[in-house]
């Protein structure tokens, strides 16, 4: 669930063009991450939201959030960052980190780096379209 | 026929024709969008960086299924080293999904056997590429790949 990392710095770049987007959206990013509830982003990924995965696992909307669900993070981490606008469309790319537990129950502790794309809708919302992700090859 | 019942059938009609326009505006992207990203991969095998620069955009960022950035300079400097080589590259199952008539995103399979950067790299990954339309011509934002588990 790369675009809810992504999210975070969403709020100085791209959605900053819509502030009520942004900080609503940092917000339940926050919270769902806190509390390991995607319930709370669900809204924030597209209808048509496919998440690829570094295993090259494709899912849907329904499938990504089921499998968030069944995730528990102990420690999540990211950095480095960066978004682009291209008009109505950005991307979000950085590097991920986390330990827990992963959907099927085994210990997860990963180094990736993702991108997300993200889509401003024809309400005014952004909304995660794709995500893709790829381990870090040592 | 009354007033108003012409009224809903010119309406039915009207909304009708915009779908039917909408579906194929949709479905000419995608074919587009399709075209494009076989040139795309065949610009790559032949080395060529004319193509890359016509059609990834400033900004355009690429992650590689062993997890390094690239940028658009890096990209096309890559294209251009002649000692990667490429033998074999062939893109799969390609599928585009658009938003509104400016974003489109394509997922794909690309199987490949190259020499990169000195390594030799056989593998088949899975691709996500986000374009845009910039005033008229699609460019790439972004392309990530990872591979893809057992192949």
């Amino acid at each position: 669930m790369w675009c809810l990392v992504g999210l975070l710095s969403f709020g100085s770049a791209a959605l900053s063009q819509d502030s009520t987007a942004g900080s609503g959206s940092e917000k339940q990013w926050l919270q769902s991450q806190k509390t390991n509830n995607p319930d709370l982003v669900a809204p924030l990924l597209a209808d048509k939201f496919v998440n690829t995965a570094r295993d090259g696992k494709v899912t849907s909307k329904a499938e990504s959030l089921a499998a968030a669900k069944a995730t528990k993070y102990e420690a999540v981490a990211y950095d480095d960052v960066k978004v682009t606008a291209f008009g109505r469309a950005a991307i979000a790319t950085g590097d991920f980190k986390a330990k827990g537990t992963d959907s099927s129950g085994k210990p997860l502790d990963t180094h990736e780096r993702f991108t997300d794309t993200w889509v401003k809708m024809p309400n005014g919302q952004w909304q995660c379209v794709a995500s893709h992700q790829s381990s870090i090859e040592m | 026929m009354t007033t108003r019942g012409t009224a809903l059938v010119v309406i039915v009609a009207l909304s009708c024709v915009a779908l039917s326009v909408n579906l194929h505006a949709q479905g000419d992207t995608a074919k587009q969008i399709k075209e494009l990203q076989q040139q795309s991969r065949d610009a790559q095998m032949k080395n060529d960086a004319s193509w890359a620069q016509q059609h990834l955009a400033d900004g355009f960022v690429a992650g590689n299924s062993w997890g390094d950035w690239e940028t658009k300079d890096d990209f096309i400097k890559d294209l251009e080293n002649k000692t990667n080589k490429w033998k074999s590259g062939n893109i799969s199952e390609v599928q585009v999904a658009t938003f509104g008539s400016n974003t489109a995103v394509s997922h794909y399979t690309f199987t490949y056997d190259a020499e990169l950067r000195g390594t030799h790299r056989a593998r088949t990954v899975i691709c996500s590429d986000t374009w845009i339309n910039d005033s008229g011509t699609w460019k790439t934002a972004a392309t990530h790949c990872s591979m893809v588990k057992g192949k």
